[in-house]
């Protein structure tokens, strides 16, 4: 069983893994779906994707960037980035150990400026009123077209690849 | 004996400390699976999270999505 640890999903645990499931699915991954684990906070997500690691599990972790990834760190074939590196110097995280040896890794997206302008766009919205990042970020994400996102980012498309390799 | 099929993450919070006396159901493309949850293998999660809360975050599977 692949387990993919997500930020996120605070108090919206169900819709958060409702969202990922569905977009994966339409990503085209089929077979051994991945559980998703909807962690919460940053900081909640690496403890509990390293909490999965410490079981024997084959954990996937997905984080926001929160910040452009240096492009030292991704030069080259995006089977070579390094998004570990990203995470020290923002974070101060440091790689699990367990890693190496298992085929784990982590992936990144950057959020940019989208949360304001989204907010910004539909603040006048009746009824449903402005854009929150909980309550309608996951129905939003369970609409994407998996294709437009892989075209629009390099790192949307490493991860559904190796989403797609680890559950064949 | 009492055996009880639920959804309620309150009634799975009773169990935090019996895990052991869950079995998850789940169906995937080969059938349906009964597995019955490692009391030790939870025991570092189940020092963060209420069972209940460790299944509805997806960590037990059981879950649809």
């Amino acid at each position: 069983m692949v387990t993919l640890y997500v930020e996120g999903g605070g108090d919206h645990e169900i819709e958060c893994r409702k969202g990922f499931r569905i977009f994966l699915e339409k990503a085209g991954i089929k077979g051994r779906m991945p559980r998703i684990f909807a962690c919460g906070t940053r900081n909640e997500a690496l403890n509990d994707f390293t909490e999965g690691l410490n079981r024997g599990e084959t954990a996937f972790l997905l984080v926001d960037s929160e910040a452009p990834v240096s492009l030292e760190h991704q030069n080259g074939d995006p089977a070579d980035w390094r998004p570990w590196d990203h995470l020290k110097d923002r974070d101060a995280w440091t790689k699990p150990d367990k890693i190496a040896a298992l085929s784990t890794g982590v992936e990144l997206h950057a959020k940019q400026k989208i949360e304001t302008t989204l907010k910004d766009a539909t603040k006048d919205c009746v009824p449903k009123g402005a854009y929150g990042k909980g309550a309608h970020s996951f129905k939003i994400l369970a609409e994407l077209s998996p294709s437009k996102v892989i075209a629009a980012s390099p790192w949307a498309k490493r991860f559904i690849d190796e989403m797609k390799k680890i559950t064949a | 004996m009492l055996i009880i099929t639920t959804h309620s993450d309150v009634l799975v919070d009773a169990m935090t400390d019996q895990p052991d006396s869950v079995l998850v159901a789940e169906r995937d493309e080969n059938g349906a699976t009964l597995t019955r949850l490692d009391h030790d293998k939870l025991k570092p999660w189940l020092e963060d999270y209420r069972l209940g809360k460790l299944w509805i975050k997806g960590g037990i599977g059981g879950t649809r999505w």
